[in-house]
């Protein structure tokens, strides 16, 4: 019960931010939330046993799809959105065939040399994709409304967060945490395992894909440096890192802390906040190897965590 | 017709023939002892027929459809299932969960049934713990767990590879009666086992292998007295 207020609670203060913050702090949260869907989208992954190093790379692609399809085509942007995701989802299930047969780091470098490939391609599409200096929209969507970007951004990130805790309430969290802990188990108790990899590189893929497609609309703009800027990866890991991985609430709650305290630092260091950001990852990581989630939730939540939840449980 | 038939199955490591030419069937309600010394091929067979190997040569047949190129989890799905000799629970469930996966995709079973069939499995197995984690559990719940999940996608045929190692005699004994159990259920049972107090209690028949090879057969009081048997296990005598 206590729980369920409180969620409630937070959706309606996420609801209505708009009304009691400036464009500055809209702003601030839009990209938290951002960060916050690549963050669970790469823990959802993660979930199977697969460490994925793409999400860079298919956060790219749903952007430039996504801009693409609207410059060269005159898609309504909302429109491109959905076509980023398919974009990024169906290029994910043709390479799942080849990468998901592999496991461990090579799975990891093989994603991470593909955000490199696609980057290279689109580089070399100049006729299509404008090369090195990227394509510009003369419109940023909503025509760039803090208010209307936040919502939907908002509602993105709520989707990604129902869509995690589908994942941790139904047969796929048994699938794939099976996978995890032992793929020949998994195949002796009858589950296809390259079916269910496949479908959750598939949807992730998908995932950031779209995100990439808002966070390109936002801006009206992509281009190879920035649209596959490994911040897309790194940070979103980072979060799920802090938070604590293999469940909903520690991304959020990991997006939400370092997003807020790197905003933080840039106003009181301009220069030197990346040095006090990563000190703060090296001590979570080093000393709460778990992220600040679970002992969070051990010691105020104890009596109101229950049924699915319970299945968040990790080893340290 | 029997439940399981393997014909002419030949498998091969590199240069190593760990399976050659081997024959056998077990019928519904039969445990069949496979015994033999250490590198005899045992734990291979078992690897073979549940699917978790694929053979070089030879066919399966179960319940007279071919399964030779169905990967594991189809031939699980198909109702073959099997426990590991070193114990490979799910590490991140409880007792109940390891044992509801088996349902949910050995049988298919939503999850409100998988969790009701996981509890009726539990209590035949005398489990307790149920919602304790695998690294709370002893060796015999382990085992337990690991019988439960393969019980739980309701198979036609099992292979246990030796699932009495490590366990003391009491508890050899309390899962020698659920044994008998399932074979009352008329589940045909491949049981690879070293200790010979519980093949000599369990089978009806068993198959003596050595280098992969079938060298004697029949039941266990007429085969533990051949000589070829006997020169397998301890070595022959010059």
């Amino acid at each position: 019960m206590k729980k369920n207020i409180l969620i409630i609670l937070l959706v309606i203060i996420a609801l209505s931010l708009p009304l009691f913050t400036g464009t500055y702090l809209l702003h601030i949260f839009t990209s938290i939330i951002i960060f916050l869907s690549l963050a669970l989208s790469w823990d959802m992954m993660l979930r199977t046993g697969q460490l994925s190093f793409g999400t860079a790379g298919f956060f790219g692609l749903g952007a430039y799809a996504s801009v693409l399809i609207v410059a060269k085509l005159g898609f309504n942007p909302i429109m491109s959105l959905l076509i980023g995701a398919i974009f990024s989802g169906v290029i994910a299930f043709g390479l799942g065939f080849i990468v998901l047969r592999l496991r461990e780091i090579y799975f990891a470098i093989t994603t991470l040399a593909l955000t490199h490939v696609f980057s290279v391609i689109i580089r070399n599409l100049s006729d299509l994709t404008g090369g090195s200096s990227g394509t510009q929209l003369s419109n940023a969507i909503f025509d760039g409304d803090p208010i209307k970007i936040y919502y939907l951004v908002l509602i993105i990130g709520l989707l990604v967060i129902v869509l995690s805790e589908v994942f941790k309430r139904s047969r796929i969290h048994f699938a794939i945490n099976s996978i995890r802990n032992d793929e020949t188990t998994a195949k002796s108790s009858g589950i296809d395992v390259f079916k269910y990899l496949l479908f959750v590189f598939v949807i992730t893929s998908a995932i950031q894909g779209l995100v990439g497609a808002v966070y390109a609309q936002q801006y009206a703009f992509v281009n190879p440096e920035s649209t596959f800027s490994l911040n897309f990866l790194l940070l979103p890991i980072a979060m799920a890192l802090v938070g604590g991985i293999y469940s909903t609430n520690g991304p959020i709650i990991g997006a939400l802390i370092l997003g807020l305290i790197s905003e933080y630092l840039k106003l009181i260091m301009p220069y030197g906040h990346l040095i006090v950001y990563g000190v703060i990852i090296v001590f979570v990581v080093l000393f709460l190897p778990q992220g600040v989630y679970k002992p969070i939730k051990d010691k105020f939540l104890k009596s109101s965590i229950v049924g699915g939840d319970s299945n968040a449980h990790t080893k340290g | 017709m029997p439940t399981l038939k393997a014909n002419n199955i030949l498998k091969r490591f590199g240069g190593l023939i760990a399976v050659n030419d081997l024959s056998f069937s077990v019928e519904k309600g039969e445990i069949l002892g496979i015994i033999g010394p250490n590198g005899a091929g045992k734990t291979t067979v078992i690897n073979l027929m549940a699917g978790t190997l694929q053979v070089n040569k030879g066919k399966i047949i179960f319940n007279d459809e071919d399964v030779t190129n169905n990967p594991a989890h189809i031939r699980n799905r198909k109702g073959i299932s099997r426990t590991f000799q070193i114990v490979r629970p799910l590490e991140d469930f409880t007792a109940i969960e390891n044992i509801m996966v088996g349902a949910l995709f050995g049988k298919g079973d939503k999850l409100p049934e998988a969790r009701k069939k996981a509890e009726e499995i539990c209590e035949f197995l005398n489990i307790t713990n149920v919602n304790k984690h695998v690294d709370e559990l002893t060796v015999l719940e382990l085992k337990k767990i690991e019988l439960g999940r393969a019980l739980a996608a309701d198979p036609e045929l099992l292979f246990l590879d030796e699932i009495m190692a490590g366990l003391n005699s009491e508890e050899t004994w309390e899962l020698i009666d659920i044994i008998k159990k399932l074979q009352k259920r008329d589940i045909a049972i491949c049981l690879v086992e070293h200790i010979m107090k519980v093949v000599k209690e369990l089978t009806q028949r068993v198959i003596v292998l050595d280098r992969g090879q079938i060298i004697a057969q029949g039941p266990y009081s007429k085969v533990s007295e051949k000589q070829e048997v006997i020169a397998a296990y301890l070595g022959e005598e010059d």
